[in-house]
């Protein structure tokens, strides 16, 4: 491997980097003795670039202003303050681990937490021992980018959903355990003979410990059939619910009046079981929706404000429309606005998606999560808060969502009609029963209805969508709705954006055309160096490549090209127009390179070389495509690009249809006529202008490293990009559907041939429970055959 | 066997007990995170001779 050019002693061995970002970081790791954070992470860290690097210690004394901090930063007991902060570059344990051990050496710190998965950092220090600014400094300097964070209401909700559950769980797995200890003597009991006063008190002491079970962890089931019910729709809640209270109040009867069967050992496995199956699909629900959460935090906290030519900070809330702001170089624009004074790029892949930065005149728009690749800029708000583009979008996008149909209403009409049906045979029993053998009446008719009552078939649908669900989510594929999991396969048509989905959405180097004397490698060299600190994506595709040149001076002027003296000479890498300055016989690009992005290197004197620039295809593309057409499905593309990209892509994925240079509007539009033809169509998209059309498709599917924004409305995120995991997951999808029908047939089977043995009184209620608890069994351990990877 | 009589209360008072450590420990967020913890077991005291009290500037 190419030797690196830069060297430093660590440790007293000599290590090499790619960079002095990278080295500055090593040695600040070594110095502090955290050298072991190597070995726990997980993958290499971010290089320090221009958006995250080493901010100077003064630029963070901003942070020390009280007004500043009067949006993140608590004051707790004497003069010990704490503060929130959002931490970019995190991708690990590892990250926090490094981070709370190099802040912890500090005296002044009292306490840093940090969560791994949300990137939320909580630090309580002594103020008076040390500045919030040098804190945020430390952080910097390990390569990452402190920013001020406030947690969003929805993260605080569902801190609150995740403890509670976990709470109820808790409750209900340890009354479980208790009081099926409790049954088994019970059960013994009823066999060998035991004395009434025993039997009487393990009921009560069953029921002692059931009744917090019941009333905290079943609480969500009862609360959800009293909505049912007021919404006059009997859902799955309703049965579960009614069962519940039956046996439970059942059991109650039967414990003060020394009857015959009690069934709180039913009653709260019925609870765990039904619980794990929630907990599972709320933890993954949970980590989808985090994802939307993230483009919240991407609009920054505070703003540079312009006021009588000083810039001051003010938080983002305070702007208004009228108001002149600096954004500076990597910064987010938090408010949509205007470019002011003089030409710039800027980056609007939270947008669109688009990694290419756009060139923007004064007086041009740019909208709010916009970033700034140029030199700071100077701006005039044109809209704040909910007027902006980003929110506009999130609420269409809400609508959008709440309207989507689910498809899971025909299991749900089913249920009603057996649920109003056993209701009605309870009633006939018992009636029936009262005027035959009064005694038993009771008995029997609680036989009837614990035997008939749906809890396998209830079972059956969620735990088998839980189990598919987190298969899927362990393979790189998060569903954010489970019902996805039956709309999967009723698919018949698949329409593909282009750039981000099929392609990577990043430039490539294809070819280097290198003129005269000069190798082509030593080109490539040379624009790798002038590249090396840029953050445009041309600068992406050459990173590969190492810099060993050290006598190098660079110049990056924006919007124009990179100069740079390389040995006391010039050399110029960029436009054909900034080039032409120079000289103007530049040769032209041959015929099949013209369409692509193309950037040209040249020295004072003479022409060096072109190089050729392509979006290549993601490589599984081509077998996702060929896979959906083989299995039937129509596969179609559809972009907002132009037609000659397009159609290549069209024809080296043997896309028969294809659609170029669509609007968003126009994508809409399509998809409305797949759907007045009767089609179920699935949809994968990559931008924000992607998002309107994924809200309304059947089922969409968003890249991982795409628009946040689309990641948050798509049911269907591929973390890791890879296509091939999309087709996997429809057969998933198809093997889940196999498995739910195999259990609601279980389940139906095993409730009509258990009824007429519990209606004619052969059931002994213990008999009923111990099915019941068996059918539920067998459905969950059907449901597990779908936990496998492939 | 009158003794379970004496026995079981008092087994529900130790479950009482874990079950409210458990409300304690999940309330104040000790689940909240459940990867970081794994890895500061394993760090070795690697600090070097004299101990950072205040940053460099």
């Amino acid at each position: 491997m190419p030797e690196p050019p830069v060297r430093a002693h660590i440790n007293e061995k000599e290590e090499f980097f790619c960079c002095l970002g990278c080295k500055s970081v090593a040695e600040l790791i070594a110095e502090t003795g955290l050298k072991a954070f190597y070995d726990y992470r997980t993958g290499p860290s971010e290089k320090p670039n221009a958006e995250t690097a080493a901010i100077s210690a003064d630029e963070w004394e901003a942070f020390d202003n009280p007004q500043m901090q009067e949006e993140f930063v608590v004051e707790d007991e004497d003069s010990c303050r704490e503060a929130t902060l959002l931490i970019e570059g995190i991708h690990c344990a590892a990250c926090t681990w490094l981070i709370r051990n190099s802040l912890g050496q500090f005296e002044a710190i009292k306490n840093v937490e940090i969560n791994p998965a949300t990137a939320r950092a909580t630090v309580r220090w002594h103020n008076n021992k040390l500045p919030l600014s040098k804190i945020l400094h430390q952080i910097n300097r390990l390569g990452y980018k402190p920013h001020p964070g406030n947690t969003p209401e929805s993260e605080a909700i569902r801190t609150r959903e995740k403890r509670t559950a976990k709470l109820r769980l808790a409750v209900a797995g340890m009354g479980m355990m208790q009081v099926m200890t409790y049954a088994v003597a019970l059960y013994l009991g009823a066999f060998e003979g035991m004395e009434n006063e025993f039997r009487d008190f393990l009921r009560w002491i069953s029921m002692i410990v059931a009744i917090p079970v019941v009333l905290y962890s079943g609480m969500p089931f009862f609360k959800g059939a009293l909505r049912d019910i007021n919404n006059r729709h009997a859902g799955m809640d309703v049965p579960i619910a009614l069962a519940l209270a039956i046996a439970f109040l059942a059991s109650i009867w039967m414990t003060l009046t020394g009857g015959e069967e009690v069934y709180f050992d039913s009653v709260v496995m019925f609870i765990f079981f039904l619980l794990v199956a929630r907990q599972v699909e709320m933890h993954i629900r949970h980590k989808s929706g985090s994802i939307a959460d993230q483009l919240a935090d991407m609009i920054p906290g505070h703003a540079l404000k312009i006021v009588d030519g000083e810039n001051i900070s003010v938080p983002i809330k305070q702007l208004a429309t009228g108001d002149t702001i600096r954004v500076r170089q990597g910064d987010t624009v938090p408010s949509d606005a205007i470019l002011l004074e003089k030409e710039n790029w800027v980056n609007e892949s939270l947008l669109t998606g688009e990694s290419v930065p756009v060139k923007k005149q004064p007086g041009d728009d740019i909208p709010a999560g916009a970033s700034i690749t140029g030199n700071s800029a100077t701006l005039r708000i044109t809209r704040t808060g909910a007027d902006t583009t980003i929110s506009i979008i999130s609420r269409l996008l809400n609508k959008a969502q709440s309207k989507k149909p689910p498809l899971a209403q025909m299991a749900d009409q089913i249920a009603s009609w057996f649920i109003l049906g056993i209701l009605l045979l309870a009633s006939i029993t018992f009636m029936y029963w009262t005027q035959t053998e009064p005694d038993r009446a009771l008995a029997i008719t609680l036989s009837v209805l614990v035997a008939t009552c749906p809890c396998a078939l209830s079972l059956a649908t969620p735990v088998s969508l839980a189990a598919a669900t987190s298969a899927l989510a362990r393979a790189g594929v998060l569903l954010t709705d489970t019902r996805v999991l039956e709309t999967l396969p009723k698919v018949d048509t698949v329409i593909f954006d282009k750039t981000g989905t099929l392609t990577e959405g990043q430039l490539e180097l294809v070819e280097t055309i290198s003129h005269g004397t000069t190798t082509a490698e030593r080109c490539r060299e040379i624009a790798a160096c002038m590249e090396a600190d840029s953050n445009h994506p041309v600068a992406q595709a050459f990173r590969e490549i190492p810099c060993k040149i050290n006598d190098l001076e660079v110049n990056t002027q924006t919007g124009r090209g990179i100069e740079a003296i390389i040995g006391g000479q010039k050399y110029r890498l960029g436009s054909r127009r900034f080039i032409s300055e120079w000289f103007d016989n530049i040769p032209a690009l041959p015929a099949t390179q013209q369409s692509k992005m193309a950037v040209c290197l040249a020295r004072e004197d003479q022409y060096l070389a072109w190089f050729v620039f392509e979006d290549p295809l993601r490589e599984d593309a081509a077998k996702l495509v060929e896979h959906f057409s083989k299995t039937g499905l129509d596969c179609v593309l559809a972009s907002g690009d132009q037609a000659e990209s397009v159609q290549n892509v069209a024809t080296q994925l043997a896309l028969p249809i294809s659609h170029s240079g669509l609007l968003p509007g126009d994508k809409l539009q399509l998809l409305d006529q797949y759907h007045a033809k009767g089609k179920t169509v699935m949809m994968l998209g990559d931008g924000v202008n992607d998002a309107p059309v994924l809200a309304a498709s059947d089922v969409s599917v968003a890249m991982g490293r795409g628009a946040a924004l689309a990641q948050s409305t798509a049911d269907i995120l591929l973390l890791d990009n890879k296509l091939a995991s999309l087709s996997w997951a429809r057969q998933k999808a198809m093997a889940t559907r196999k498995i739910i029908r195999q259990n609601l047939a279980w389940a139906l089977l095993y409730n009509v041939a258990i009824l007429p043995m519990a209606f004619t009184g052969h059931l002994e209620p213990w008999m009923a429970a111990l099915g019941m608890s068996l059918s539920s069994l067998v459905v969950v351990l059907n449901a597990l055959r779908l936990s496998k990877e492939r | 066997m009158e003794i379970i009589f004496v026995l079981i209360p008092i087994s529900l008072v130790l479950l009482a007990l874990a079950v409210a450590a458990f409300f304690w420990a999940t309330r104040s967020g000790q689940y909240d995170d459940l990867e970081s913890p794994a890895l500061d077991i394993l760090r070795e005291d690697e600090l070097t001779p004299k101990e950072r009290k205040t940053p460099d500037a």
